[in-house]
C-alpha cells in the first residue's frame, strides 16, 4: 500500500465535483501517487510482509522545494535510479522541439526550393505529406505533444506554494496561463500553449526546460536547438525507422538528457 | 532540516513514523486505523464529493461502512442519508414500478475482460477483500461476503404508454454490502432519479424530505414494513451471535429508520400491505429481503374506493336515477384540499392522484371508473372557455347579486348542475376581479360528501383564447329568454322556454334550457360508457352540444314515436327573422338554467359560454286536499272554478324573464307582450277568457317536421297552436295603434268557435276524422288544463289528484260531444299520466250539461215559487232548463245567444265603439272587414266577425268603458240600437218559454198552478249584458220583457200574475258553480239532470204540408215529432207576429217586416225558419254507423 498526500492542501480556487466529469488540473501530489503506481505495477511481485501489508510513504527534502531528487522514483538504486528524470526530460524536450521547430518545418517542399540538409538526410523528401495516413499520424503526434506540454504546465502552475520551489521543469515560456472567469464561478486557471517559438526565444525556452544533470559517460546531448539541428543533420537514426518515423526517432534521440554518472555511454 | 512527508496534514500527536530520507518510497509499519487516527481533519464536516481520490479499491464500501457505524465519523450523516436512500430505493421498488426499475447484477471479479483491461484491479479486489461482514447462518460460502459483489442498478421509466414502457439507461446506484446491506458507490452522489422523490436531487433520506415533498403515508408504511422484514432477517441470520457489534449497529439503524417511517405512516393500516414472494433464490439469504419490496395490496381498496368523487346532487322529485354513481374528478390539486401528498390520495381504488401523471395510468383509471358508472372529468370540464359580463344593464334575474354574477354568465358547463342545485351552485361560485381586466372564477365542489370542499378555478382574461373574458354590450331584450311556469315543482312535466337571439353576430346566444333532471334523462342510456360519452358532449367546452346532437339539431326535434319516452328536450324554431331567431323548448323537467353559446367569429361554430340560472320560482307546499275543478268550455269564453272558491279561476302571469333590462322603456315592454303571443301571457288573465286559439305560423322550411307543425299535426304542447291571450291595451298610453297593427297581423291566425269544431271544406275532404278545429280545441283544452293546474299547484294541490268536471251544452250532438269528452280525457292523460307511476287519484270525473249545471245553481238560490226557468245565456248557445219543485222537467239548448244580438249588433255598428270612446276598437273593427281568414275562409264572415267581437269584449277596457260610458250613450242611436236588440232576444226567449210551459201543461207534466209564481234565472255571460239593458223591479223593461212569457203561453194575468227574474251574484259562473255545488238533495237532482229527458222542443210556428194543407205540427208541437219535412210549406210566421205584437205592448217596440216586399225581412225570416227547421230535422237523424270510429271507448 502506498500512501500519498500533501500538506498544505493545494488551493485551486474553484470546485469541480468528482466522478467522470471532474475536470481538475493535474497536480504534483498526483504525480507522486502516479509514481507509486508505476513502481507497484512495475514490480514482478509484491513481497510478502511480516506484519500484514507494508505501507510505503515518501518524503521531500523540505517544504519549500521540489526537485527531481524529491520525486520518489521507480528504482531506488542502481543505473536506473534517476531514470524517471531522464525520461520526463527527454519527453519534454522532444515535445518542445517538435512543437517549436520540427513540426513547422515539416512540409512538402517544391522542386526548386532549397531543402535543408537535415531534411534530406532524414529522407523527408520521400514522405508523402498529402497522404491521409500521414496527416493523421502527424495530427496524433502533435496532439500528444500538446497534451504533454499542457500537463507539465499545469503541474507547474498549480505547484504547491511556494511556486518558485518547483524545480522539476520550467515550461513557462511555452504556455499561457489565463484566469478564466465564469459567470457563476470564481474562475480558474486555464492553460493553453503559446504559438511555436523560434529563434532566440525558442532556444531560450529549450535551455530552461529541464535542469541538466551532471553528465555521465557517453556523448553529451545537444544542449540547445542549434546543436540539436546539427545532430539530426549529421546523425540520421539507424534501425528500422521508416518515413516520418525517421525524423521522429532522430529528434527523440537528440532530445536526450545526459546519462547518469557511472552509467555506460 | 527534516524531510517533509508527502502526506496529508497530520495531528501534532501523530504516531506515524515519518521517513527520514526523501525521494524514495519507505515501507512503514503503519496500520490504516493508526493513519486514520493520525490525520488532521478540519473542524468543518468533510463532504464526500470533496474527497478527490480514495486509494483502496474497496475503500468506498469500507469508508461507507465506517461512516455509517460511527456517529463521530465526519461522513456519518451523509452515510446514513445515502444508506436510507438506497434502502428506500429497494424497499419502494414495487410501489414505484411505474417510475423506476432496479436490478442486482453480480460484478464478476474472477473473469478478466476480453481486452485484459482491469485484470490487475480485479486481482486486487479479489485478493484484498475487506474482512468484516454481518453475522450469517451457514458456513463457508453460504453467507454473503465480499467476494461476489452485487451492483445495485437502477433505471428510470422514461415514458409509458399502455403496457409499454421506455427506460432511461441503467445506472449504478450502489452495491450490496455484506457489512451494511447496501452501500453507496462513488457514482451514487451524482445519481438523480426524477421519479423517486427522495432521489430527485441526489440521495436523500425519505424521512427527512422537505415540506411538500414527503411521501404518502402508505409509502412510509411500506418502507417501515420493508425495514422490519430486513431486521427480522438480520436477526435470524445472527442467531446466537447477537452480541456482534456490526449486527447490533446495523440492526439498530434499521430499527431507527423503521421507527421514523412508522411515525410518518400516521397509523396507516398494515393489513393493506403485502410482501410479494419475488424471485430471490439466487441471492444469499442476507440479501433476499432486499429484493422483496412490499407493496399496498391491490385489493386493499374497494372496487369503487376513491377520495376524488364529487357526489351528484339528489335529483328532485321522482326524476329517476342518477346517470352516474358520481363524478370522479381527476385533479392533482385535490391533494392540497386533503393536505396530503398526491400519492396519498386515492383517486381510484389503489391508484393515487400521482398516478394521473402517467397518461397510460390515467386512461386506465378513466376506463375502470367509467365502467363502474362514474363520470370521469377534470376541472376544465366544469368551466367554459369564456366569461361574459352583460353590459348595457343586462341583469340575470336568477342570479343573486351577492355572489358577483348578477350581470354575468356563469362560466360553467351543465356538469355543474349535476353536482349543485342552482342555488347551491351560486353559493359555490365566487368571482375575483383581477387588476388587469381579468377574472378568476372559483367553484367549490363537495368532495366525497365528507363535508370537505374542493375548489377549482379558472382565470379569464381579455384576449386569452383559453379563458376569455369580455363584456358584452348587447341589447338585453326583455323576455329574450323566458320560461313558464314560475313554480318550482320537480314533478311538473310541462316546462317551456322561449329563446330569442340574433344568430348573425358574435353576441352570446341562449341555446337550450337545462336541468339536472333533463341532463340525467338525456343520459339514460344503456351502458356506462355511452352515458359517459354523451355526458362528455354536454361538457365539451369547445362546441355547443345542441349543434352536434342530431336529435336536437336543426329547427325542430322529432316527436317521440308511439311508446317511446318523451325526449328530455324538445325544440321548435318557429320563426326566423332577419336578425332574430325564435325558439320554443319544452322539457318534462323544470328548467334550471339556460346554456348560452357564442361564435368567436362569424360563421365559426358556436362554443359554450356558460349558464344563466333561472329564478327557481315559488315552491308550493303540496299537501292540501284535492279539490274539484269545474270548467265551462264555452263557445266564446271559457271559465273555470275551483271547488271551495268563490271567485273564478285566474291565470296568473307565470312568464319569467331570465335576463331583464331595467333600462327598457314602456314601448319596448309593450312590444315584448306581443312578442310573447307565441308563448304564454305576460298579464294576469281572468276567466272567463276568450275561447280562441292561435295557430303558430312557423317560418316555412323544407323539413317535413316543420310542415307537420304548420299543418297543425304536431301534437306537442304549443307546437302547432296555442291559446290566444290578447295583450291588454294600455289606456294610459296612446299606443293602441301599435296593438292594432300587431293584432291585424295576428288575427288571420286566430281560430274561433273551437267548441263546435265545425268542418270546413278541407276537413270534409279528409273524411271521417275530427275536424282541424276540433283538434285545435283539444289542444286548447289541454293547455287550459295545464295552466289551471299550475294555479292549483300554487294552492298546494298536486294536480294529479284533482278531479275535473266539464260542462257541455244540451244542443251538442252526440258525436261532437263524444269527441269533446274524448279530448278532455285524452288531455288529462297526456298531462298527468306518467308511465311507471301509479294511477293518478284525480281525473276527469263528469261531463255535465250546461243547462243542468246552471239549474243546479239557481235551485240553490231557493226561489219560493214552484216553477223555475233557468237561462244560461252564453256567447253562442242558450241553455234552458225548466224545473218544477226542484225537479227538472224540461231542458233545451239553442245556438242563439248573446253573440247573435249583442256582439253581432256592435260589430255591425262600429260607431258604438266610438261612442264608448274606444276609437281603436272601432278602427280594428273597420279593418277587420277587409280581412278574410285564409285557412278558415269558408266559414261565414259573420261568424268570424262575431268571434272577433267576443275577443274585443274580453278586453278589460271594454267592460270598463261599458260601466263608465254606456249610461251616457244609451239614448244615442248606437246605444238605443243595442238596447233594442237585447230586448228582442230576451222577449223572444220569454215568449218561446211560454210556448214550452204551455206544452208541458198540455202534456200534464205541469199544472196551471205552477205558473202562478215563475222564476227566471238568468245566467251566463250573456246575462250580464242583458241585466244592463233591462233594469230591475216590476216596472223595469226586463220584467216587461219577461211578460212575453204570458203571451207565448197564452197565460192570462190571473193565471200567471207573478214573474220574478233571478240574477246570479256570480254572473258568468252559474254553470261552473252549479257543477261544484253540493246541496242536500243534489244527488237526486243530479240523477234527474243526467237522465236523458224527453226534451220536446216546440217548433214555435205552425208547419203545414203544401200538398194537402194538413197541419204538420202546431206551434207548441215538438220538433222531435218531425220525421220528415217533405212537402212542408214556408211557415206563415203567425207566432212571430204574436211575439212582435207582445213586444210592442210590453216595451213599445214596433216592427215592420215588410211582408209584401220580396226582399223584406218577412220573406227572409220565412226562408230562414224553413231551412232552419229542415236542417234541424236532418241533424236529428241517427248518425252514420262509423261516425264514432275515431273516438276511444267512453270511460
Amino acid at each position: 500500500m502506498y500512501l500519498t498526500g500533501w500538506d498544505p492542501a493545494i488551493r485551486l480556487g474553484y470546485f469541480s465535483p468528482g466522478s467522470k466529469s471532474q475536470a481538475n488540473p493535474p497536480l504534483l501530489p498526483e504525480l507522486v501517487a502516479a509514481m507509486s503506481a508505476l513502481r507497484f505495477f512495475g514490480k514482478e511481485s509484491v513481497p510478502a510482509a511480516e506484519n500484514g501489508t507494508p505501507v510505503f510513504i515518501s518524503a521531500r527534502r523540505n517544504g519549500s522545494e521540489f526537485g527531481w531528487d524529491d520525486l520518489p522514483g521507480v528504482h531506488d538504486q542502481g543505473e536506473r535510479r534517476g531514470e524517471h528524470q531522464r525520461e520526463f526530460g527527454r519527453l519534454l524536450r522532444f515535445a518542445a522541439v517538435w512543437r517549436n521547430t520540427m513540426e513547422p518545418e515539416l512540409r512538402p517542399r517544391g522542386m526548386f526550393e532549397a531543402k535543408p540538409v537535415w531534411y534530406k538526410r532524414n529522407d523527408l523528401g520521400k514522405v508523402k505529406f498529402d497522404l491521409r495516413e500521414t496527416r493523421d499520424n502527424l495530427a496524433a503526434l502533435n496532439d500528444v505533444v500538446e497534451r504533454v506540454l499542457v500537463w507539465a504546465g499545469a503541474i507547474q502552475v498549480f505547484a504547491p506554494e511556494p511556486k518558485a520551489g518547483f524545480k522539476l521543469w520550467d515550461v513557462a515560456p511555452l504556455i499561457v496561463s489565463k484566469l478564466q472567469r465564469d459567470p457563476d464561478d470564481a474562475g480558474h486557471e486555464f492553460i493553453t500553449l503559446r504559438p511555436p517559438l523560434s529563434g532566440d526565444a525558442g532556444a531560450e525556452a529549450y535551455r530552461r526546460l529541464i535542469v541538466e544533470r551532471d553528465p555521465g559517460p557517453g556523448k553529451p546531448p545537444p544542449s540547445n536547438q542549434a546543436a540539436l539541428y546539427r545532430e539530426i543533420e549529421n546523425e540520421p537514426p539507424t534501425g528500422a525507422h521508416r518515413g516520418l518515423g525517421r525524423i521522429v526517432a532522430a529528434v527523440h534521440r537528440a532530445a536526450r538528457l545526459p546519462a547518469a554518472p557511472g552509467t555506460p555511454a | 532540516m527534516a524531510a517533509e512527508p508527502n502526506l496529508p496534514r497530520l495531528k501534532p500527536a501523530s504516531t506515524v513514523t515519518l521517513p527520514a530520507v526523501h525521494g524514495t518510497w519507505v515501507a512503514e509499519n503503519l496500520s490504516l486505523d493508526r493513519l486514520a487516527d493520525s490525520l488532521f481533519l478540519p473542524p468543518e464536516t468533510l463532504s464526500a464529493v470533496d474527497l478527490k481520490s480514495i486509494p483502496d479499491v474497496w475503500a468506498q464500501p469500507l469508508v461507507f461502512a465506517n461512516a455509517l457505524r460511527r456517529s463521530s465519523h465526519p461522513m456519518h450523516e451523509e452515510a446514513v442519508r445515502d444508506w436510507r436512500a438506497l434502502l428506500a430505493l429497494l424497499g419502494l421498488a414495487a410501489t414505484y414500478q411505474s417510475r423506476y426499475q432496479i436490478d442486482l447484477r453480480p460484478a464478476d471479479l474472477t473473469a478478466p475482460d476480453e481486452s485484459g483491461a482491469g485484470r490487475m484491479l480485479k486481482s486486487v479486489l479479489t485478493r484484498l477483500p475487506p474482512r468484516k461482514v454481518l453475522p450469517q447462518a451457514g458456513e463457508g460460502g453460504a453467507g454473503a461476503d465480499w467476494s461476489a459483489p452485487l451492483l445495485l442498478m437502477v433505471r428510470g421509466v422514461e415514458s409509458a404508454s399502455g403496457d409499454r414502457q421506455t427506460f432511461e439507461p441503467w445506472r449504478l446506484a450502489g452495491l450490496l454490502s455484506p457489512a451494511t446491506l447496501v452501500s453507496a458507490a462513488k457514482t451514487s452522489a451524482s445519481l438523480r432519479l426524477a421519479g423517486a422523490p427522495w432521489m430527485v436531487d441526489g440521495l436523500s433520506d425519505p424521512t427527512g424530505l422537505g415540506v411538500g415533498r414527503t411521501l404518502p403515508r402508505s409509502e412510509y408504511a411500506v418502507l417501515a414494513r420493508f425495514l422490519d422484514e430486513l431486521r427480522a432477517e438480520l436477526q435470524a441470520q445472527a442467531a446466537g451471535r447477537e452480541d456482534d457489534a456490526l449486527y447490533a449497529e446495523i440492526s439498530g439503524r434499521l430499527d431507527e429508520y423503521a421507527r421514523d417511517c412508522r411515525k410518518l405512516s400516521d397509523g396507516y393500516d398494515q393489513d393493506k400491505i403485502e410482501v410479494p414472494a419475488g424471485d430471490v433464490a439466487a441471492l444469499k439469504p442476507l440479501y433476499r429481503r432486499l429484493k422483496r419490496a412490499p407493496r399496498v395490496r391491490s385489493d386493499a381498496y374497494g372496487d369503487t374506493h376513491s377520495e376524488a368523487v364529487i357526489p351528484l346532487r339528489a335529483l328532485p322529485g321522482e326524476s329517476g336515477e342518477s346517470p352516474f354513481e358520481g363524478v370522479l374528478l381527476l385533479d392533482p390539486a385535490i391533494a392540497h384540499t386533503y393536505g396530503r401528498h398526491a400519492r396519498d390520495v386515492h383517486v381510484w381504488r389503489q391508484d393515487t392522484l400521482a398516478s394521473l401523471e402517467a397518461s397510460g395510468q390515467r386512461r386506465r383509471i378513466e376506463q375502470s371508473a367509467t365502467e363502474a358508472g362514474y363520470l370521469v372529468v377534470t376541472p376544465d370540464d366544469f368551466f367554459t372557455r369564456e366569461f361574459i359580463k352583460l353590459g348595457n344593464g343586462g341583469v340575470v334575474a336568477g342570479h343573486d347579486a351577492r355572489h358577483g354574477f348578477a350581470n354575468a354568465v356563469l362560466p360553467v358547463s351543465p356538469l355543474a348542475l349535476l353536482v349543485h342545485e342552482p342555488r347551491a351552485l351560486q353559493e359555490a361560485l365566487s368571482l375575483e376581479v383581477l387588476g388587469d381586466g381579468g377574472y378568476t372564477v372559483s367553484l367549490e365542489l363537495p368532495l366525497n360528501g365528507a363535508g370537505r370542499r374542493h375548489v377549482i378555478r379558472r382565470t379569464f382574461r381579455p384576449g386569452a383564447p383559453e379563458g376569455f373574458a369580455a363584456e358584452e354590450r348587447g341589447v338585453w331584450q326583455d323576455y329574450g329568454v323566458a320560461t313558464w311556469p314560475d313554480i318550482q315543482y320537480p314533478d311538473w312535466r310541462w316546462n317551456f322556454l322561449r329563446l330569442a337571439s340574433n344568430p348573425n353576430t358574435k353576441a352570446i346566444r341562449p341555446r337550450f334550457g337545462v336541468s339536472a333532471q333533463s341532463l340525467s334523462r338525456s343520459l339514460a342510456l344503456e351502458t356506462a360508457a355511452s352515458r359517459a360519452d354523451k355526458a362528455r358532449a354536454w361538457i365539451d367546452s369547445g362546441a355547443c352540444l345542441i349543434e352536434k346532437t342530431p336529435e336536437l339539431g336543426g329547427r325542430i326535434t322529432a316527436p317521440a314515436g308511439p311508446g317511446a319516452p318523451t325526449p328530455p328536450l324538445q325544440r321548435l324554431r318557429y320563426r326566423q327573422e332577419a336578425d332574430t331567431v325564435y325558439e320554443l323548448q319544452l322539457s318534462t323537467s323544470p328548467f334550471e338554467a339556460v346554456a348560452l353559446a357564442r361564435s368567436p367569429e362569424k360563421g365559426v361554430e358556436a362554443r359554450p359560454v356558460g349558464l344563466i340560472l333561472l329564478d327557481p320560482g315559488r315552491k308550493p307546499n303540496i299537501g292540501g286536499a284535492a279539490p274539484t275543478v269545474a270548467v265551462d268550455f264555452g263557445t266564446t269564453n271559457t271559465v273555470a272554478c275551483v271547488e271551495g272558491e268563490k271567485e273564478p279561476l285566474q291565470l296568473r302571469s307565470r312568464v319569467r324573464a331570465a335576463i331583464s333590462n331595467p333600462k327598457l322603456v314602456d314601448d319596448e315592454k309593450a312590444l315584448a307582450k306581443w312578442s310573447l303571443l307565441e308563448f304564454f301571457p305576460l298579464h294576469e288573465t281572468e276567466t272567463p277568457m276568450p275561447t280562441v286559439a292561435k295557430r303558430r305560423v312557423v317560418t316555412p322550411g323544407a323539413e317535413p317536421l316543420l310542415q307537420a307543425v304548420m299543418d297543425g299535426d304536431d301534437e306537442r304542447a304549443l307546437f302547432s297552436d296555442l291559446i290566444y291571450f290578447q295583450p291588454p291595451g294600455n289606456p294610459h298610453v296612446g299606443q293602441t295603434s301599435v296593438d292594432i297593427e300587431k293584432f291585424a297581423a295576428e288575427k288571420d291566425n286566430l281560430v274561433f268557435d273551437l267548441k263546435w269544431g265545425r268542418a270546413n271544406s278541407e276537413d270534409r275532404a279528409r273524411g271521417e276524422r275530427p275536424t282541424r278545429v276540433q283538434e285545435i280545441a283539444r289542444r286548447f283544452i289541454r293547455q287550459f288544463m295545464m295552466m289551471a293546474s299550475v294555479e292549483l299547484l300554487e294552492r298546494g294541490v298536486d294536480p294529479r289528484r284533482v278531479s275535473w268536471r266539464f260542462s257541455y251544452p244540451e244542443a251538442m250532438r252526440d258525436r261532437t260531444r263524444n269527441y269533446l269528452e274524448d279530448s278532455i280525457r285524452r288531455s288529462w292523460r297526456e298531462l298527468f299520466e306518467v308511465e311507471g307511476r301509479g294511477p293518478a287519484e284525480g281525473g276527469v270525473r263528469d261531463m255535465i250539461k250546461e243547462g243542468a249545471a246552471a239549474a243546479k245553481y239557481f235551485i240553490g238560490l231557493r226561489y219560493p215559487g214552484r216553477l223555475l226557468l233557468v237561462f244560461d245565456i252564453g256567447g253562442g248557445t242558450t241553455d234552458i232548463a225548466v224545473l218544477k219543485d226542484r225537479e227538472l222537467v224540461w231542458r233545451g239548448s239553442f245556438r242563439l245567444a248573446g253573440g247573435d244580438f249583442l256582439t253581432h249588433y256592435i260589430m255591425n255598428n262600429p260607431e258604438f265603439f266610438e261612442d264608448l270612446k274606444l276609437t281603436d276598437f272601432a278602427q280594428l273593427r273597420r279593418g277587420f272587414s277587409k280581412q278574410t281568414s285564409s285557412l278558415y275562409g269558408d266559414r261565414q264572415q259573420g261568424g268570424l266577425l262575431k268571434s272577433f267581437g267576443e275577443l274585443l269584449f274580453s278586453d278589460p277596457r271594454f267592460s270598463r268603458a261599458m260601466t263608465e260610458n254606456y249610461q251616457a250613450i244609451q239614448d244615442e242611436e248606437s246605444g238605443e240600437g243595442l238596447r233594442h236588440s237585447a230586448w228582442v232576444y230576451l222577449g223572444g226567449m220569454a215568449f218561446y218559454m211560454g210556448l214550452v210551459v204551455r206544452s208541458l201543461i198540455d202534456q200534464g207534466v205541469l199544472g196551471t198552478e205552477h205558473v202562478r209564481n215563475v222564476g227566471f234565472g238568468l245566467g251566463g255571460r250573456g246575462a250580464t249584458f242583458f241585466k244592463q239593458f233591462g233594469g230591475r223591479g216590476a216596472d223595469s223593461a226586463l220584467n216587461k220583457l219577461l211578460g212575453c212569457f204570458n203571451a207565448g203561453g197564452g197565460f192570462t194575468t190571473d193565471e200567471a200574475p207573478d214573474r220574478r227574474e233571478l240574477m246570479s251574484d256570480k254572473a258568468k259562473l252559474e254553470v261552473v258553480l252549479g257543477m261544484l255545488s253540493d246541496q242536500p238533495g243534489d244527488d237526486q237532482l243530479l240523477r234527474s239532470l243526467s237522465e236523458r229527458l224527453r226534451s220536446d222542443t216546440p217548433v214555435g210556428e205552425t208547419l203545414v204540408r203544401e200538398r194537402d194543407g194538413s197541419v204538420l205540427v202546431e206551434p207548441r208541437g215538438s220538433m222531435g215529432a218531425l220525421e220528415s219535412v217533405n212537402g212542408m210549406a214556408y211557415p206563415d210566421l203567425g207566432e212571430l207576429q204574436r211575439f212582435l205584437t207582445a213586444l210592442t205592448q210590453q216595451v213599445r217596440l214596433k216592427f215592420d217586416l215588410k211582408p209584401d216586399s220580396s226582399d223584406g225581412a218577412f220573406k227572409f225570416i220565412q226562408a230562414q225558419v224553413f231551412h232552419g227547421v229542415r236542417e234541424s230535422v236532418e241533424e236529428h237523424q241517427p248518425p252514420a254507423p262509423n261516425a264514432r270510429a275515431w273516438t276511444t271507448a267512453p270511460p
